[in-house]
């Protein structure tokens, strides 16, 4: 049996493959030593910016925060949405650094938004019935389809990805995070559900769906 | 922290006069950019305003909250481009605009143990390190631009965090490291 203590130093980098991030995370969850070894191993990465001599930024970029916080937003829905969920999945993979349990998963996820957030692709906004946004879709041209939620669902319960043909739905897969990558290829519509561990046969709490390019 | 979370800018103001110097140079070295470093500072701070309330204390100190946002934000800028940019060792950091800033160096004590404990690594070992935290690189990346097998850059990579963390926490302490 493999030595378990060996991993966090590439759980922190964020290099582990998502099997062996379970597995960390199991232990972790398990273990406070572990979480002390990991609690010291994080003090002495983020200890690695404290070699760089000091650099004062230019005056004005101060003041180019204040503004900025007293900022009202400005720009097109889309992208005011793009840009909420690429923020959010940054600050919190940030403070993912914090809680074990969620910080692979957190970068992992930060990860793939950033990638897709760099292809050319189609954004959809997700509603739930009252016309509220509670997710997005990014769809790609060779029928990529990266589901991203607002919120992770609630304890206990999963997300549920659907795409359905010709009225039959059919089930994509289900996901504990926010992030999803799947495909919409033969689909007309796509969907997300809430659903109890281990999903549904068919969707039994519908958050929203959108149709295939219009 | 607490009252940046309560939304008062002057504790803001204090962050940022405690920690923009230190961030900038982490931007500086991780984007190779001054406009970029810049626009990312700003990103890095506004962020810290809006997300304090999830800080917690008990959990892990103020700088590496700071230093996690700033991280992140920079490398998804990384993940978005083709190419890392390089260390440039010569940048010349007296840049005249820079010389009205109020800050000054009060830390020079910790940041010469780091590059102590830096000095102690092996230079391959350091430089994978580095080039993990600061760019962001996979293992099979470093692996392919160090033309290592796979299973060496995981290794020395492992080895030299352990490494630093021992020489920091005084464990064995060699005078002017390798």
């Amino acid at each position: 049996m493999r030595d378990l203590r060996e991993l966090l130093p590439d759980y922190l980098l964020g290099q582990l493959s998502s099997e062996e991030t379970h597995e960390v995370e199991a232990w972790l969850e398990a273990s406070p030593e572990a979480r002390a070894e990991l609690k010291s191993l994080e003090s002495t990465l983020f200890a690695l910016p404290e070699e760089l001599a000091p650099v004062n930024p230019p005056p004005r970029t101060w003041g180019e925060v204040r503004k900025r916080l007293h900022a009202k937003p400005l720009g097109r829905p889309r992208l005011l949405w793009v840009g909420g969920i690429a923020a959010a999945f940054l600050v919190l993979a940030g403070w993912g650094i914090f809680s074990f349990a969620g910080y692979r998963a957190l970068q992992a996820e930060q990860a793939r938004v950033a990638y897709w957030l760099a292809l050319p692709a189609d954004w959809r906004l997700l509603k739930n019935a009252k016309g509220e946004g509670i997710g997005s879709m990014i769809w790609t041209e060779d029928g990529g389809c990266l589901i991203v939620m607002r919120d992770p669902p609630p304890a206990g319960k999963v997300y549920q990805a659907w795409g359905t043909q010709k009225g039959r739905k059919v089930s994509l897969g289900t996901f504990r995070g926010r992030v999803y990558e799947t495909s919409f290829l033969g689909f007309d519509r796509m969907g997300v559900s809430l659903e109890p561990l281990g999903g549904n046969p068919q969707p039994t709490e519908p958050l929203g769906s959108i149709p295939i390019r219009g | 922290m607490i009252w940046t979370a309560k939304g008062d800018e002057t504790a803001l103001e204090e962050l940022y006069r405690r920690f923009s110097p230190r961030v900038y140079a982490l931007l500086l070295r991780m984007l190779g950019a001054r406009e970029e470093a810049e626009e990312v500072l700003q990103d890095t701070f506004v962020q810290i305003f809006r997300e304090a309330k999830r800080y917690q204390p008990e959990r892990a100190g103020v700088a590496a909250f700071v230093f996690t946002i700033a991280r992140n934000l920079a490398l998804s800028r990384l993940r978005s481009r083709a190419a890392r940019p390089q260390k440039d060792e010569n940048r010349d950091l007296h840049d005249p605009e820079q010389e009205l800033g109020f800050w000054q160096e009060t830390d020079r004590e910790g940041r010469v143990l780091v590059q102590r404990a830096l000095a102690s690594l092996s230079p391959e070992e350091r430089q994978l390190l580095e080039e993990s935290f600061y760019w962001g690189y996979s293992h099979p990346e470093l692996a392919e631009r160090h033309h290592l097998p796979l299973g060496t850059v995981k290794t020395k990579v492992r080895r030299a965090l352990l490494k630093l963390r021992e020489f920091l926490s005084g464990a064995q302490v060699p005078e002017g490291g390798e």
